[in-house]
C-alpha cells in the first residue's frame, strides 16, 4: 500500500477564519430547549390545564359557585357517564389489540416478502387514515339499519345489524383505523431492522416462525407505540361515537362529554370532569409501554446494517395473502366508499336508485362550494410543515434526554393524545377568551391563526409518537461525523442525518396534512368566520339536508387527499436522491 | 502540518456527578501517535470527545496548535477544530456511497465538487478500495468500512487525528493487518494521533507513547517500552500484561525504584518459605507486604528437578499459538500462572518447576487486606520428592498426578 504523503491543495481551514464561541452566551440547544417547552406550555399544556382546572374551579371560569369542588368528578364515576368511561375503555383496549393485531402481519409481508398488491396495500393504508371516522361509521350504519341499503337489496339479516350496530361494530371500526397507525410504526421499524438478526436466529437453529420471534422483541418499542397511540385515538374519537355507537345505544366516553356541552343547560364542569377520566386512562398504557422497554437500548440503525431480503411466497401463500388484503381493503374501504360515493350520486330527496352527476356539476360551478377545500388545503400542507419541526424535535427530546422533563414531556405528549378534539377546542375557546389576554392585547379566538395553532397542537401528539421510532434508531455517531469533519450544526444535520429520517418525515407531513385536511370538531369550533374549512362546509351541507353536495364534496376531498399523497410519494420516489430511497426500504 | 495539542488540568463532570476526567494533563508533540490506554468507563472516549469538541469540558484547558480550543470561556464547535476522527461503529453515512463519504469530508477546504471527487478517489485508491468507490456502505465488509472511515479522516490533511478504538469491531486477523496499515498511513500523513484502545497488545504495536486511564486520571504516559518495564502502580501492571502475581513479604529493603529485591512467599507450612527475586518498582520499607507482578516473560517453565526451578505448578492448559506453547501453570490455593511458554507441549496435569527473571518480576507495596493465600507445600522443589509429597499442591488444583517428564 502506497504511503506517500497527501498530494491534495489542502486549503486554509475554515476554522482558521472563524472566531471561538464564548462559553458565557447561552447554549443554543439550551434556548432552543426553552423555546419549545414555551411553545408547548401555549398550545397544549395551557388550554387542556384550563380546561381541566375548570372541573375542580368552575367558579375560576364563571361556570359555577365553588373555587374548590370535587363534586363534578363524582358526578362522572357514577350513573351514565361511568357506563360510558368503562364502555370507552374497554372498546378502546380491543380496538388497539385490533389495530396491531392486523396492522404487524401486514407491515410484515409487506416488509419482507414478494407478496403481490404491496403498493396498493400501502396506499390503502392512507386511504383509510384520510377518511375522519365519522365516515366509514355512516357506511356501515347506512348499510346495515333496517332500512338500510342491505335490505332494500332484499338481503334480510337481522343478526348482522345486531352485531355491527353494538359494541362488536364498534370495535371493528375502531379498530381498523387503527391499523395504519401500526403499519406505519411498524413498517418504519421493519425498515431499520437489518437483515443480520433474522439471519443470526436462522443460523442459530430457529425456524422462520422463531426467528420472527427473535426480531419481534427488536421492534417493540414500534409496537408499544402502535398500541399506545390506538388506544388513545381510540378513547379520544369522536366520529364513531356520535354517529355507530349513537346508533347502536352504546354510549362512550366522548359522546357523554359532547352531550354535556350541547346539552341546555351546557355544563363544562362535567365535560371538564370527564376529560380528567380518559386523560388519566391514558396512563395504562404508557406505564405498560415504560414497564415493557425500561432498560433497553433499540439503536440498530447505522451504516452496518444489511438491508433485509424479500422472502419469497409461494402460490398457496400468494393466493392467501392476497386474499387478506381483499378482505381488509373490503371491509375498512369499500363499505364507507360505498356510502359516499352512493351518496353523492344520488338526488337529495325520493327512493328511487337513479344515479345522477347533477351534486358534482353544482359544486364545480360554485366558488362557494370549492373555496373551502382549497382553504383546507392550505390548512393542512401549513400545519403539517410546522408540526413536522416540532414533532422531529419532540421525538429527540423523548429519545436522547433523559429525567423527569422527558418523562413529563412524554406523558403530556401521550395525554394530549386521549384527550378529545372537541375538549381541546372547547379549552382553546376557554383559555384564549379569557379576558387576562385581552388585556394583554392577544385576541386570536375566531382568526385563521388560532385554528392553525389548534390543528398543530392536536397532531403534534401523534406525530411525535410516530417519529420517535425512527429517531431512536439514529446512531448519534453519524451527526457526530458530520460536525467533525468540519460541517456546522445545521449542515451536519442536513446531510448526514436527514436522509436517514426523510421517509418518517415525509410520512409524518403526509399523516397530519390528511387529518387537518378533513379535521371536524376543532374546525367546527374555531374555525374564522365566513371561513371555513372543507369539514364544516360537509357538515353544514348535510346538515341542511344537501345530502347530495355534502357527499360530492365529501368524495372530492377524499379524492384530492388522496391524489396528493400518491403525488407527493411519487415526487420523493423520483427526486429523491438514490442513497435516500434505500434507506428506509428492503433490497427490491 | 501536523499540529502540538495540550491538555490543561481537563475536567469533564456529567450531569448527576459522574466525574469522567478528573485533572488530565497532557502534551502531545506534532506527528506524534498517543495511544490512550484504559478499561471501559476509565474516561478515555470521553476524553476524544472532548478533544473534537462533541462534549464540552467542565474545567481546564484543550489547546491544539496555536489555537484555545475550550478552556473556561471558550468551546469550539467540532467542525471549527480542523480535526479528523475514526469511530468505533465507522459513522459512515449509509445514504452515501464511499466516495461521498470520503468527500464530504473535503467541504471545509472550499474545494469544487470535481476536485472533492478526484482528492476522494486519490485517497480510496491508497486504502485500496479505488474499485469499491461507488458502492453503499452496506455493500461493503467490516474491513473495508473500516478502510472507508480511514480515508475519510486522513483525506482533508487535518493536523489532528482522533482514533476511537477504530479496531474494536474487526476479527483478530483483520485487525493486525489494518492496525499496521492505520499505523503506516498516519506516519506517512505525519498526522499528530490520538488514538484510544482497550487492547494493550494494540496499544504497544501502534505508539509512539501509551498514556494509561484509570477512573478519569491519566495515572502513566511514557513509552511501550518505559510502560511495560517500569509501570507507575500495580493497576498499570496488571492493565499491560501480567502473567499473574505472588504476594509476600519483602526480604530487606528498597532504597529506590529498580533495585533488585528478595520476596518471601508464605506456604501452608509454617516455617518454610520461598524465596523469588524481583526489581522494586518504588522504595520499600524492610519486612514490608508486596505484591510481585510477573511478566510473562519473566516466567520460564524448567524441569520439576531442574535446579533452576523455583516453584513447582501443575500445567492446568496449554495452547498452541504457532512459535510454541502458552501455558497455564498452576501454583495452588487458586494462584495461577498464564502465558508460560514452552517450546515442547506439556501434558495437562504434568508437574513442572518454574523459574522466575527478576527482570519481569515487579515489586509493589501490597496495599490489599484481604488474607494471603500460602502456596502449598509441594510447590517448593526439593532434591527428592516423593508423590506423597506433592499431593497438597495436586489437591489444590484438582489435578491427577503425571509422570513428571512432560516432554
Amino acid at each position: 500500500m502506497a504511503v506517500a504523503p497527501s498530494p491534495l491543495p489542502v486549503g486554509r481551514p475554515r476554522s482558521a477564519r472563524a472566531g471561538a464561541q464564548r462559553r458565557g452566551l447561552p447554549a443554543l440547544a439550551t434556548l432552543g430547549q426553552t423555546a419549545f417547552w414555551v411553545v408547548l406550555v401555549l398550545i397544549i399544556l395551557a388550554p387542556c390545564a384550563a380546561f381541566l382546572v375548570l372541573a375542580v374551579s368552575p367558579r375560576l371560569f364563571d361556570q359555577g359557585s365553588s373555587y374548590l369542588t370535587l363534586q363534578p368528578l363524582a358526578a362522572v364515576l357514577t350513573g351514565q357517564t361511568a357506563v360510558a368511561i368503562g364502555n370507552s375503555l374497554w372498546v378502546s383496549a380491543a380496538a388497539a389489540a385490533l389495530g396491531v393485531a392486523v396492522g404487524l402481519p401486514i407491515a410484515w409481508l409487506c416488509a419482507r416478502t414478494d407478496a403481490p398488491l404491496r403498493g396498493p396495500v400501502t396506499a390503502s393504508m392512507w386511504l383509510v387514515l384520510l377518511l375522519p371516522s365519522w365516515l366509514p361509521s355512516l357506511g356501515w350504519v347506512r348499510l346495515v339499519q333496517l332500512d338500510g341499503v342491505m335490505y332494500r337489496l332484499g338481503m334480510n339479516l337481522p343478526f348482522i345489524t345486531h352485531a355491527i350496530l353494538g359494541p362488536a361494530g364498534v370495535v371493528l371500526v375502531l379498530g381498523l383505523r387503527n391499523v395504519p397507525f401500526s403499519f406505519l410504526a411498524i413498517s418504519a421499524a421493519l425498515a431499520g431492522l437489518g437483515q443480520e438478526f433474522e439471519d443470526a436466529a436462522r443460523v442459530h437453529g430457529a425456524s422462520r416462525l422463531g426467528a420472527l420471534a427473535v426480531v419481534g422483541p427488536i421492534i417493540a418499542p414500534a409496537i408499544w407505540s402502535a398500541i399506545a397511540i390506538g388506544f388513545a385515538e381510540a378513547v379520544s374519537d369522536f366520529g364513531v361515537a356520535a354517529t355507530l355507537a349513537y346508533q347502536a345505544n352504546f354510549p362512550l366516553g366522548t359522546y357523554q362529554l359532547y352531550a354535556a356541552i350541547n346539552n341546555f343547560p351546557p355544563s363544562f364542569p362535567t365535560a371538564a370532569a370527564m376529560s380528567w377520566l380518559l386523560v388519566a386512562s391514558v396512563g395504562i398504557p404508557l406505564a405498560l409501554q415504560a414497564r415493557a422497554l425500561r432498560g433497553r437500548s433499540y439503536a440498530v440503525l447505522s451504516g452496518r446494517s444489511r438491508q433485509a431480503t424479500r422472502r419469497h411466497l409461494g402460490p398457496a401463500g400468494r393466493a392467501l395473502t392476497l386474499a387478506a388484503f381483499l378482505v381488509f381493503a373490503l371491509v375498512a374501504l369499500g363499505v364507507p366508499a360505498f356510502g359516499a360515493v352512493s351518496g353523492s350520486l344520488l338526488g337529495d330527496y325520493g327512493g328511487s336508485f337513479t344515479l345522477t352527476t347533477a351534486n358534482y356539476s353544482a359544486m364545480l360551478h360554485s366558488s362557494s362550494l370549492t373555496d373551502p377545500i382549497v382553504r383546507s388545503l392550505q390548512y393542512g400542507a401549513l400545519t403539517a410543515s410546522v408540526t413536522v419541526v416540532l414533532g422531529y424535535t419532540a421525538a429527540r427530546f423523548l429519545t436522547r434526554a433523559k429525567g423527569p422533563a422527558t418523562r413529563l414531556l412524554d406523558f403530556l405528549l401521550l395525554a394530549a393524545v386521549a384527550i378529545p378534539s372537541v375538549i381541546f377546542a372547547a379549552g382553546y375557546i376557554m383559555a384564549y377568551n379569557l379576558p387576562l389576554l385581552s388585556r394583554l392585547g392577544i385576541n386570536l379566538y375566531q382568526t385563521v391563526g388560532l385554528l392553525l395553532v389548534a390543528y398543530t397542537a392536536s397532531s403534534l401528539p401523534t406525530n411525535a409518537r410516530l417519529l420517535v421510532g425512527s429517531v431512536s434508531q439514529l446512531q448519534p455517531s453519524l451527526h457526530d461525523a458530520a460536525r467533525v469533519h468540519g460541517a456546522g450544526a445545521i449542515m451536519a444535520w442536513l446531510r448526514g442525518v436527514a436522509p436517514l429520517i426523510s421517509r418518517p418525515l415525509l410520512y409524518a407531513w403526509l399523516l397530519t396534512f390528511s387529518a387537518v385536511f378533513l379535521e371536524l370538531p376543532i374546525s367546527q369550533l374555531l374555525y374564522a368566520p365566513s371561513q371555513p374549512p372543507v369539514s364544516v362546509a360537509i357538515e353544514d351541507n348535510l346538515s341542511n339536508y344537501h345530502f347530495g353536495v355534502g357527499t360530492a364534496q365529501s368524495v372530492l376531498a377524499v379524492a384530492l387527499a388522496l391524489g396528493i399523497v400518491l403525488c407527493v410519494l411519487g415526487a420523493y420516489r423520483l427526486l429523491a436522491p438514490r442513497g435516500w430511497l434505500r434507506i428506509g426500504g428492503p433490497r427490491r | 502540518m501536523p499540529e502540538r495539542i495540550e491538555l490543561e488540568h481537563v475536567r469533564k463532570l456529567y450531569p448527576g456527578g459522574n466525574l469522567a476526567l478528573d485533572d488530565v494533563s497532557l502534551a502531545i508533540q506534532p506527528g506524534e501517535l498517543l495511544v490512550l490506554l484504559g478499561s471501559s468507563g476509565s474516561g478515555k472516549t470521553t476524553l476524544l470527545r472532548c478533544l473534537c469538541g462533541i462534549e464540552r469540558i467542565s474545567g481546564g484547558r484543550i489547546r491544539i496548535g496555536e489555537r484555545t480550543m475550550a478552556d473556561d470561556r471558550v468551546h469550539l464547535p467540532p467542525e471549527r477544530r480542523d480535526l479528523a476522527m475514526v469511530f468505533q461503529d465507522y459513522a459512515l453515512w449509509p445514504h452515501m456511497v464511499a466516495r461521498d463519504n470520503v468527500a464530504f469530508a473535503l467541504r471545509r477546504r472550499g474545494m469544487t465538487r470535481a476536485q472533492r471527487h478526484a482528492a476522494a478517489d486519490a485517497m480510496l485508491a491508497r486504502v485500496g478500495l479505488q474499485a469499491l468507490r461507488d458502492r453503499y456502505p452496506n455493500e461493503l465488509s467490516g474491513g473495508e468500512q473500516q478502510r472507508v472511515a480511514l480515508a475519510r479522516a486522513l483525506v482533508a490533511g487535518t493536523g489532528v487525528l482522533l482514533c476511537d478504538e477504530p479496531l474494536s469491531n474487526l476479527d483478530a486477523d483483520l485487525r493486525d493487518r489494518l492496525r499496521i496499515e492505520i499505523a503506516s498511513l498516519v506516519r506517512a500523513a505525519g498526522v499528530t494521533t490520538v488514538y484510544i484502545t482497550h487492547d494493550q497488545a494494540e496499544a504497544f504495536a501502534l505508539a509512539d507513547r501509551v498514556g494509561v486511564l484509570d477512573h478519569g486520571r491519566l495515572v502513566q504516559v511514557g513509552t511501550p517500552e518505559e510502560i511495560y518495564s517500569s509501570p507507575c502502580s500495580a493497576f498499570v501492571a496488571r492493565f499491560t500484561g501480567l502473567s499473574g502475581a505472588l504476594r509476600g513479604r519483602l526480604v530487606g529493603q528498597a532504597r529506590a525504584a529498580g533495585e533488585p529485591v528478595e520476596v518471601a512467599l508464605p506456604t501452608s507450612a509454617p516455617g518454610h518459605a520461598a524465596h523469588v527475586r524481583a526489581r522494586a518498582m518504588a522504595p520499600l520499607r524492610s519486612g514490608a507486604a508486596v505484591q510481585v507482578m510477573l511478566r510473562p516473560t519473566a516466567v520460564q517453565m524448567v524441569d520439576a528437578d531442574s535446579p533452576e526451578a523455583q516453584l513447582l505448578a501443575v500445567v492446568r492448559d496449554a495452547a498452541f499459538n504457532g512459535r510454541g506453547y502458552g501455558c497455564v501453570l498452576a501454583l495452588g490455593s487458586g494462584i495461577e500462572l498464564t502465558g508460560a511458554f514452552s517450546r515442547r507441549r506439556p501434558a495437562r496435569g504434568a508437574t513442572v518447576g518454574v523459574r522466575l527473571e527478576a527482570s519481569g518480576a515487579l515489586a509493589f507495596a501490597d496495599d490489599a487486606t484481604s488474607p494471603v493465600p500460602s502456596l502449598p507445600l509441594g510447590a517448593l522443589p526439593g532434591a527428592a520428592r516423593s508423590a506423597r509429597e506433592r499431593e497438597p499442591i495436586l489437591e489444590a488444583t484438582g489435578m491427577q498426578a503425571l509422570d513428571d517428564d512432560w516432554d
